[in-house]
């Protein structure tokens, strides 16, 4: 039998070279599983986790008809992975650049640029793992990119807002900034009914990163937003923006704004203004381009305005229709001030309360201001919505100039009911005529009807609001009269008359301000009118700022605003067929029957 | 070795094989629903994929047709050929219009053919 003998030293070396090893193992196995425990199974469950966003998608806006006009779609933000191209592929660029519609230098940069400065500490360097090609690109361009099977070209879907319509109600509708932030219009006053509510789901992915359903884990699926139907009516609109376009083209004015709602429910059913904008493309227009006009530039409202102290001298029982004022009279004694009156256009005599709406004198309006008072004449003012917003709701509203009477001049009685002395938006003037149309009383200016979901369910109705009676029924049937007399031969809006209907209105000249003084050259026209005037179903306003004449010709509201009316009126009764006066009818159904009797 | 020996040997055996059955059994039973839960998970997965990508179809679909249909595209579209009825072209027939046309026994200009609107 061999001896086992093994000399002590041997024994211990290797003893101690097993020990240390173990010894070893063990403790970098102590410092990877107890030490540095959170930070690798930190970086374990990041190569394995998969948390995902569910982003919510943004509710629609449709018109009071269904009709879309903003909803959301996906498109693609395309990029690249430079480490992941191969050589073989570089042949597919040209393919692929004109797929992208962009140059085939971009592709190229973006391969070759494959490391970055960090940020972090001095001198850091980063790879590039993902260079942005284009945003927003179709997912039918981003499927035929995938059959390039470019490896290391691909895409992140994205939520983004089209607006189908383009440009027509940009005003009302806003946008969404890059960000998605909302910006303006009904996008931002209904973001919170929109927006919706994002969801979440955890799982783990694969090598590949592909998601692993059978181990998720977590799912909570996202809620979208509601849809908002609004009260626009988009054929309405259209009408009212080409018509906007013909007074551009014929006029070239700095701004003009149109306004067409329901007087009984406060519905607005078209507004619009020019210069206007393109939401899809928002950040190429200029920015004062994106400004509501109709809510937020004051104008001097001119003889539009004078609708206000008539009826308050009316609804007071201070006149009557056929009263007599003596427009001859330069001046006017009250108490032991003697105050200035303006002057006319034409020297009208002694006429009735009803000519001086139909002629729109000015001497005549600014007695009915005296006869009423300052203080009267300021709370008709502030009754009828001046000096106050309107409550519309989309931002950048404002709420005009009304100076309380105890900062009036002495000329601000006088100049006030003409509609002087103080400035108003064009909604404001339109809400104004819009009392008058529906009996005296203001109702508050609506643009969403309803709040809905997928479902076409109401979640939330809007529902219609009056404000306050300002006048009572019979001093606004009797204003009617009045102001359907302006729209006739005699009055200063024939250019706005519709056959077959009966049209109140009133016209507004105004001289602008330029440095200090009333320009004789620059004027606002403007127009504001209903119809029919026995049951009046539609108004509308018209406000054309600075229109260029031809001929050394001033552009006047009954030149330059009452066509525009007329041509919309016209439109709007054979879209939404409101009948004519009885005895038109008549004339029709016989004329029918003389022709089909044959 | 004895019978009795043998038997308990046979009765362990077969002890042995059922218990070994029962748990390989169940063992694979378990890996196989698991790989068909795996298949079933995956397949429900692409099915949703698939599920959104149909939805961003109709998305887009949904805006390009809405894009087709804005007035100023339709009006392009028949330009010419139809336009809005002006006023005068409307007629507007009340009741009343229709029941002296159609609703008495006098001879009359419309004879009532066919269906009309609320009759069913």
């Amino acid at each position: 039998m061999k001896s086992v003998f093994i000399s002590p030293f041997r024994f211990y070396l290797v003893f101690f070279a097993v020990s240390i090893t173990f010894c070893s193992l063990g403790g970098r196995l102590v410092y990877l599983q107890v030490f540095k425990a959170n930070e690798f199974v930190g970086f374990a469950q990041g190569a394995r986790k998969n948390f995902v966003t569910l982003k919510a998608r943004r509710g629609d806006i449709v018109d009071r008809k269904g009709n879309l006009l903003a909803t959301t779609r996906s498109v693609v933000n395309v990029g690249m992975d430079p480490y992941s191209i191969k050589e073989e592929d570089y042949g597919k660029f040209e393919e692929l650049s004109k797929l992208l519609e962009i140059p085939l230098d971009k592709i190229e940069d973006a391969v070759a640029k494959k490391i970055t400065k960090g940020t972090q500490f001095k001198g850091e360097i980063k790879k590039v793992r993902w260079v942005k090609l284009k945003e927003e690109v179709d997912e039918e361009t981003y499927r035929k990119i995938k059959t390039l099977k470019l490896d290391g070209v691909y895409g992140n879907f994205k939520h983004s807002r089209l607006y189908p319509g383009n440009r027509l109600g940009s005003h009302i509708l806003g946008y969404l900034n890059k960000e998605g932030l909302a910006t303006m219009g009904v996008e931002r006053f209904a973001n919170y009914y929109l927006k919706g509510q994002d969801g979440w789901k955890e799982s783990e992915k694969d090598g590949k990163r592909r998601e692993m359903p059978q181990h998720r884990i977590l799912e909570v699926s996202p809620t979208n937003g509601l849809n908002v139907e609004l009260t626009i009516d988009w054929m309405i609109q259209d009408m009212v923006e080409k018509e906007l376009a013909r007074i551009v083209e014929d006029y070239n004015p700095l701004s003009a704004s149109m306004i067409v709602s329901e007087p009984r429910s406060g519905n607005i059913l078209a507004l619009a203004n020019v210069p206007d904008f393109d939401p899809n493309f928002y950040n190429k227009s200029d920015l004062a381009f994106q400004r509501n006009r109709a809510l937020s530039d004051l104008y001097e409202p001119g003889s539009t305005f004078k609708i206000v102290a008539v009826s308050g001298c009316m609804n007071d029982g201070l006149v009557d229709a056929d009263d007599i004022i003596d427009c001859s009279v330069s001046t006017v004694q009250k108490g032991a001030k003697k105050l200035r009156l303006p002057g006319d256009h034409h020297p009208l005599g002694k006429i009735s309360v009803k000519k001086v709406v139909q002629k729109s004198s000015n001497r005549g309006a600014a007695q009915l201001g005296i006869k009423l008072g300052s203080q009267r004449l300021y709370e008709y003012c502030r009754a009828f919505g001046f000096g106050e917003k309107t409550g519309f709701g989309i931002g950048g509203e404002r709420k005009g100039i009304l100076h309380h009477p105890k900062n009036w001049d002495g000329l601000t009685i006088t100049r006030l009911p003409m509609g002087h002395a103080v400035s108003a938006t064009a909604m404001q003037v339109h809400s104004s005529m819009s009392t008058i149309a529906n009996g005296g009383v203001l109702m508050k200016p609506k643009f969403i009807s309803r709040v809905f979901d997928e479902q076409g369910k109401t979640v939330t109705p809007f529902n219609s609001k009056p404000v306050r009676r300002v006048i009572q029924p019979g001093v606004a049937k009797s204003l009617t009269e009045m102001l359907v007399s302006v729209v006739s031969n005699e009055g200063t809006a024939r250019k706005a008359r519709v056959d077959g209907f009966d049209v109140a209105g009133k016209t507004g000249t105004t001289q602008k301000i330029i440095n200090g003084k009333y320009s004789r050259s620059h004027h606002v026209g403007s127009f504001v009118g209903f119809f029919p005037a026995e049951k009046p179903r539609i108004v509308i306003t018209v406000v054309v700022d600075e229109a260029k004449m031809k001929r050394g010709m001033l552009g006047y509201g009954g030149t330059v605003a009452a066509p525009a009316f007329q041509n919309v009126a016209r439109k709007i009764i054979s879209y939404l067929g409101i009948e004519p006066k009885k005895k038109d009818i008549k004339v029709a159904v016989n004329n029918r029957n003389d022709r089909q009797a044959y | 070795m004895n019978s009795k020996t043998k038997n308990f040997s046979r009765y362990i055996f077969v002890l042995g094989s059922a218990l070994l059955l029962f748990f390989g059994g169940g063992a694979l039973s378990i890996v196989w629903l698991r790989m068909e839960i795996s298949a079933v998970a995956k397949n429900c997965g692409q099915l949703e994929g698939q599920m959104e990508i149909v939805g961003r179809e109709v998305n887009q679909l949904r805006g390009q047709k809405s894009k087709s249909l804005r007035p100023s595209s339709l009006a392009v579209m028949v330009e010419g050929r139809l336009s809005m009825p002006v006023a005068r072209n409307t007629f507007h027939i009340s009741g009343s219009d229709l029941v002296d046309r159609v609703g008495d026994g006098r001879p009359r200009l419309y004879k009532v053919q066919g269906e009309f609107a609320g009759t069913r």
